[in-house]
């Protein structure tokens, strides 16, 4: 029996938790469903009608679908077979070579999309090169539409696929390999038999992952889709056009979309879920003169690791020219200092860059003190309170950024219980409410794995030596799994830092962030300063990642 | 006196009642050990004491006070994990001080029994390194140095040797017997090997299925067995008919346990004729399993020295050697 004090204690937490969740999570999504359909005080499919009534609208969510195949499909075969690679291979700075390869999860898309236009664009550096060089009137690639949006997002999600199925290849058992082989099978056999049926929960929840991101996506879908449009960017023209019931419907169609195939490769992942061997014997690489295989595959990972290098070199590079040389030579060489001293002479072009620090902050902040105390209840043992917060705190994981996004407005853009009788909208706060709600699954997952890694033997311990429960929290369990809980905490920091999708449904005066400011200065022709943030933000990006790999070498390294 | 008294503890887990109606009494500065296989009921019986469970039925009375609500940390029970649980955010001495801290102990009585404990425990030159730069053994120190250090009224050892090599363990052995013995502490031992009970304990609880088979010296189990499961679980046995009791000259009559080491082969025509099956060679003594007409038995004789001098297949004679026998079944 729980002493009363310990009751009451959980009772005030569980109800502040609820509180919360069901205000920024549950509440919203209804309200959306509301302003969908419900019009004039009665229910009606009016919008949803009209909506669909137009072709070109179930074209948009035809694309939308394909860029989430799409993106799950090249995505997989570029992450798992890098993943491959690196668990078969043994040579000298592997584990250089596995953080550059990690190292697109930490660069915000916005950063990515502004590098590749600059390097494969129209006009950009790499197409006129080989314009230049082999004598053509026409650039040799368009850099748009489906093609582009699938290059920058595989550019950037692969690293879902490649980190869970490095982490799942460590459990492969290779004695059942050995097996195998010494049974007569060949590799192929082997890797349909012995190793894809231990990764394939990974590649899966992977693919839900990068479903998820894809069909929601904007930036790549804003900045270069052309004329391939997609619901997100339709849900931003809707929003802005102050049509949020379209909006509305426009968010439900995602929702449902990312639900549906998420609920489908769940009950995939159930049934090709097997137990792990307790001591899977580790591959051991064999020493010796690579094949040819090998080595085809080794360049191929070098060439991806130049696509990484690449727009971060670019970047770097373009952020010390002048906007006028960037714009009008093939390669710019009038270097200057002039868009770092803009950005910190200026206050109207430094304050994006506060403001996304302390967001991020924020986000980081307010995530971590919801998601430690559920992640430890359930370490503690089970219990349907928590058992429903982690519902709820999961629940956004299905929601593509927009989505969440369109149901705040929804929610907070009147006075609302949830907000103590304030609106948020347009305020400064629902800007880090948004990326905390985005946080919380990954905060979550990552919290969760912490927490496995305690010995729960050390808590009764500390109280065999006559510890209060709370002596044995902040003395034993804190410490122990702080390392796994900051990593966690600087990945949602370093990814809200250039947060697009969210940020340009729900920023407004007080709250400017770096990514509209890098966009919008893009758009006004100061490019210059657009790339000066960029370099600000990879660097952030790249001392965190750091900081993670110190942390927590065993989840990442 | 009594020290500690377990009163009709029973627990269930679910449908499942792990154990049934324990009465256990330790006295002051008793080695009590419960001895038996795995899912006996012996661990959560510990983890009962310790406070981590509360009992189904039944009371824990220490020094006659009723103890079964209070909470582990207000118990004074010092407990010995298998895998030693050391904090492994903390140095050697770290450890050791925790539960002094807890207790917020002067800074001079913290320094003064930590290098009391160090050096009981042999770590005074380990005391600045992490868990992770210490061996098995050294662990196992640590953890006891640091549940000794609160002085508790009873010291709980959960299978403590289970992790260590043999040579290790048996060392660790005799220095857990010298701690007890110079500390004089109350102290339980669990484990399931046999020969570390006989030789660690004063007393030894005999535990299968969550009941107490039988409680007594090592030299009463051992010896004297009063039921089939401590006679088989507590070293080897011999089940004799009355028929060959007679055939062997036995004092006792009737159906009874003997002890491999109370049977020997003889080449002298008297007793039960044999055929050697197995020979195992253990060093100090030869391990013989031989048939007869009805029944197969164990025969453990001394080395000699002068090679095996029942091989595989040689016809020889059972005989008992006299002295006690097990119980009449």
């Amino acid at each position: 029996m729980k002493p009363y004090k310990q009751k009451v204690a959980l009772s005030v937490f569980y109800g502040a938790l609820f509180f919360l969740l069901v205000g920024y999570i549950l509440y919203p999504m209804a309200n959306t469903f509301l302003q969908a359909f419900w019009q004039e005080g009665h229910f009606t499919l009016n919008v949803a009608k009209e909506y669909l009534a137009n072709p070109n609208n179930i074209q948009v969510i035809k694309n939308t679908f394909w860029v989430g195949a799409g993106s799950v499909v090249f995505c997989g075969i570029l992450g798992v077979a890098l993943a491959m690679y690196m668990a078969f291979s043994s040579f000298k700075l592997k584990k250089l070579l596995h953080i550059l390869l990690l190292s697109p999860m930490m660069i915000p898309g916005v950063i990515i999309v502004i590098a590749f236009v600059q390097l494969y664009g129209e006009s950009g550096i790499v197409t006129k090169g080989l314009e230049f060089l082999l004598g053509l009137q026409e650039p040799l690639w368009q850099f748009s539409g489906l093609p582009g949006i699938l290059f920058v997002i595989t550019y950037t999600q692969y690293v879902y696929f490649y980190l869970n199925v490095s982490v799942a290849l460590k459990y492969v058992d290779y004695s059942a390999a050995e097996a195998a082989m010494s049974l007569g099978a060949g590799r192929v056999r082997v890797f349909c038999t012995v190793i894809l049926p231990t990764i394939l929960p990974a590649v899966i929840t992977s693919a839900i992952m990068t479903f998820a991101s894809g069909i929601g996506a904007f930036t790549a879908p804003n900045l270069i889709g052309g004329g391939y449009k997609v619901l997100s960017t339709q849900i931003v023209r809707s929003k802005a056009n102050n049509r949020m019931e379209l909006a509305s419907v426009q968010v439900l169609f995602l929702f449902v979309m990312s639900v549906f195939v998420m609920l489908l490769l769940q009950y995939y992942k159930r049934k090709h879920t097997y137990v792990r061997p307790a001591r899977p014997s580790p591959f051991l690489p064999r020493q010796g003169r690579r094949s040819w295989f090998q080595v085809l595959c080794g360049a191929v990972v070098l060439v991806q690791v130049l696509f990484i290098l690449v727009p971060i070199a670019g970047i770097l590079y373009l952020s010390f020219n002048t906007t006028h040389s960037i714009m009008t030579d093939i390669f710019p060489m009038e270097f200057t200092l002039e868009n770092y001293i803009k950005v910190f002479q200026s206050d109207r072009v430094f304050r994006p860059l506060v403001n996304s620090l302390n967001m991020s902050l924020l986000a980081m902040g307010a995530g971590l003190l919801l998601t430690v105390p559920v992640s430890y209840l359930a370490y503690c043992g089970k219990n349907r309170w928590n058992g429903a917060a982690k519902a709820l705190m999961v629940l956004p994981w299905c929601m593509p950024v927009s989505v969440i996004a369109i149901n705040l407005i929804n929610a907070f853009n009147v006075r609302s219980i949830f907000a103590f009788g304030h609106a948020l909208i347009g305020g400064y706060y629902i800007l880090p409410i948004g990326y905390t709600i985005t946080a919380l699954p990954l905060l979550l997952s990552s919290n969760d794995v912490a927490m496995e890694s305690l010995n729960p033997v050390l808590e009764e311990a500390s109280k065999s030596l006559g510890a209060s429960p709370w002596y044995g929290i902040f003395r034993i369990v804190l410490p122990n799994v702080a390392p796994g809980i900051a990593a966690g905490g600087i990945l949602v920091f370093i990814r809200t830092i250039g947060e697009y999708t969210m940020s340009a449904l729900l920023y407004g005066v007080y709250n400017r962030p770096i990514s509209i400011s890098m966009v919008t200065n893009m758009q006004e022709f100061h490019i210059g300063i657009s790339l000066a943030y960029g370099v600000f933000v990879i660097a952030f990006s790249y001392l965190a990642l750091g900081l993670v790999f110190h942390l927590d070498k065993k989840r990442f390294i | 006196m009594e020290n500690i008294v377990l009163q009709g503890i029973s627990h269930n887990y679910g449908e499942n009642q792990v154990l049934r109606n324990i009465n256990i009494q330790i006295a002051q500065g008793e080695f009590f050990t419960l001895l038996g296989p795995s899912g006996c009921g012996k661990t959560t019986l510990l983890r009962i004491l310790a406070g981590f469970i509360t009992p189904s039925q039944g009371q824990i009375l220490l020094d006659g006070k009723d103890i079964t609500a209070l909470p582990p940390e207000k118990r004074g029970m010092g407990v010995v994990f298998q895998n030693y649980a050391l904090f492994p955010n903390m140095t050697v001495e770290e450890n050791i001080a925790y539960g002094l801290k807890v207790r917020r102990a002067p800074k001079q009585e913290i320094a003064d029994k930590c290098r009391r404990y160090l050096e009981l425990t042999g770590l005074e030159e380990y005391k600045t390194r992490k868990i992770d730069q210490l061996s098995g053994g050294q662990q196992q120190r640590v953890a006891i140095a640091r549940a000794l250090i609160v002085e508790p009224e009873m010291l709980l050892l959960d299978e403590p040797l289970s992790n260590l090599d043999v040579a290790l363990r048996l060392k660790m052995r005799r220095e857990l017997q010298e701690i007890q013995r110079k500390t004089g502490i109350t102290t339980l031992f669990i484990t399931h090997d046999q020969q570390e009970a006989l030789g660690i304990s004063h007393r030894i609880a005999v535990m299968n299925k969550g009941d107490v088979m039988q409680i007594g010296t090592p030299d009463e189990i051992y010896n004297f067995p009063k039921n089939d499961f401590t006679a088989k679980f507590v070293g080897a046995t011999n089940k004799i008919t009355a028929g060959e009791a007679a055939q062997l000259g036995m004092a006792e009559e009737g159906e009874q346990y003997v002890r491999p080491e109370r049977l020997c082969l003889t080449k002298a025509p008297s007793g039960i004729p044999v055929t050697v099956e197995e020979v195992q060679f253990e060093g100090p003594f030869y391990q013989y399993r031989a048939k007869g007409r009805e029944n197969s038995y164990q025969v453990i004789s001394v080395n000699q020295g002068t090679g095996c001098p029942f091989p595989v297949g040689a016809r020889a004679f059972l005989k008992h050697l006299g002295g006690n026998s097990n119980e009449t079944i």
